[in-house]
């Protein structure tokens, strides 16, 4: 089965001409407070959507997430099963990395932020969770894809050993990450419309969101009752769909929430590959399943 | 790429559960392979050539466009 829903082959060249600048501009506004006086902007002038303040580094932002989509997912010189099995690899892993790191890096800022270690000397100082990796895990999950694959594709060229994906057994882990994932959605839900909870805000935010990535793992990397090789296609289209819904949405928030709220765009980013993938996945997998169904009850044996 | 599974499966009386179950894959795995929606590794073609007991490439066939 090839791959599907992929750039053309010369979209690589356009990546790398976005990532590039992109990343360098990144930087120095970053780490060198540099930023073009022109797009600084005032709420009358930008009104409604963008909020106020500087645009250079949403620029930034958005040329390294263009950049790194195109250079992801565009096609090779020559595109074959091989080339969509290995994306499956490399997806699965830069997925599972990606949020294996955040939660780790979330452990670890919560209890050196209780030490009052860290916190004060963080450059990218956000109100609670999140902080610098986040920034960062706007495009960890694209980067992590790229040398995955790139590494399978080009290094071990010729002896690929085609490493089996290991993923949880259904029970008991689907059944959790299931459970709990709705749990965590309902809570949020419930914080979010500002239904007050005895405990205190913070305690809410530090539990709740790393439980719900926690959960949504388990969700994701773990078996359906039945598996075989279709569901890992649909496994493939389905990761690669939700890293494209997850550039589109942050593309969007990016622009539309920077003033009004940063925070959510980082939240945004962080569920949504998860939470599309699951959405998606459980769709095909569920059409498959009915499908089949229905032509036996319509007496095609 | 088409095949010839469903009337395969006719001439041989067997439901796509039956063969599904035969091969040790999913119905609706059999089913979008039907429907022309999935193509099959080797090993899974090989295995249903197995089943109706004739050659890969008398049940799978290409088409122009592949």
């Amino acid at each position: 089965m090839k791959g599907r829903f992929l750039f053309p082959h010369y979209c690589r060249w356009i990546g790398l001409l976005l990532a590039i600048p992109g990343f360098v501009l990144g930087y120095f506004n970053v780490y060198h407070e540099f930023f073009f006086k022109q797009l600084t902007f005032n709420e009358e002038q930008l009104q409604v959507v963008f909020g106020c303040g500087n645009l250079t580094d949403e620029i930034a932002l958005a040329l390294v997430v263009c950049g790194l989509m195109l250079i992801a997912f565009a096609k090779e010189k020559i595109e074959d099963e091989l080339t969509a099995r290995l994306r499956l690899d490399a997806l699965y892993w830069a997925i599972l990395i990606n949020y294996l790191g955040f939660l780790l890096f979330e452990i670890v800022f919560f209890i050196l932020a209780k030490a009052d270690v860290y916190y004060h000397d963080s450059n990218l100082k956000v109100d609670g969770i999140n902080s610098d990796y986040g920034i960062y895990n706007f495009f960890t999950p694209l980067l992590i894809f790229i040398f995955r694959f790139n590494y399978l594709l080009h290094y071990k060229k010729g002896n690929l050993v085609s490493p089996a994906l290991r993923y949880l057994n259904y029970y008991p882990y689907r059944k959790i990450g299931e459970k709990g994932t709705w749990i965590c959605l309902i809570l949020i839900a419930l914080l979010t419309w500002d239904v007050k909870f005895p405990t205190p805000i913070d305690v809410y935010i530090v539990l709740c969101y790393p439980l719900l990535f926690m959960f949504l793992l388990m969700w994701v990397y773990s078996r359906n009752p039945e598996e075989d090789e279709l569901t890992m296609h649909f496994r493939l289209e389905s990761m690669q769909l939700a890293v494209y819904v997850n550039c589109a949405l942050l593309l969007i928030a990016n622009f539309a929430f920077y003033g009004f709220d940063f925070l959510a765009v980082m939240l945004i980013n962080l569920v949504s590959i998860p939470l599309f993938f699951v959405i998606r996945f459980t769709y095909v997998s569920n059409k498959a399943y009915w499908q089949a169904r229905n032509e036996m009850k319509g007496g095609i044996i | 790429m088409k095949n010839t599974v469903r009337i395969e499966r006719a001439i041989k009386n067997i439901t796509q559960a039956d063969l599904a179950d035969l091969i040790g894959v999913s119905r609706q795995t059999i089913n979008t392979i039907e429907s022309n929606k999935y193509v099959p590794s080797t090993v899974l073609a090989l295995k249903i050539s197995k089943v109706f007991g004739k050659a890969v490439n008398e049940i799978f066939e290409l088409e122009d466009g592949d």
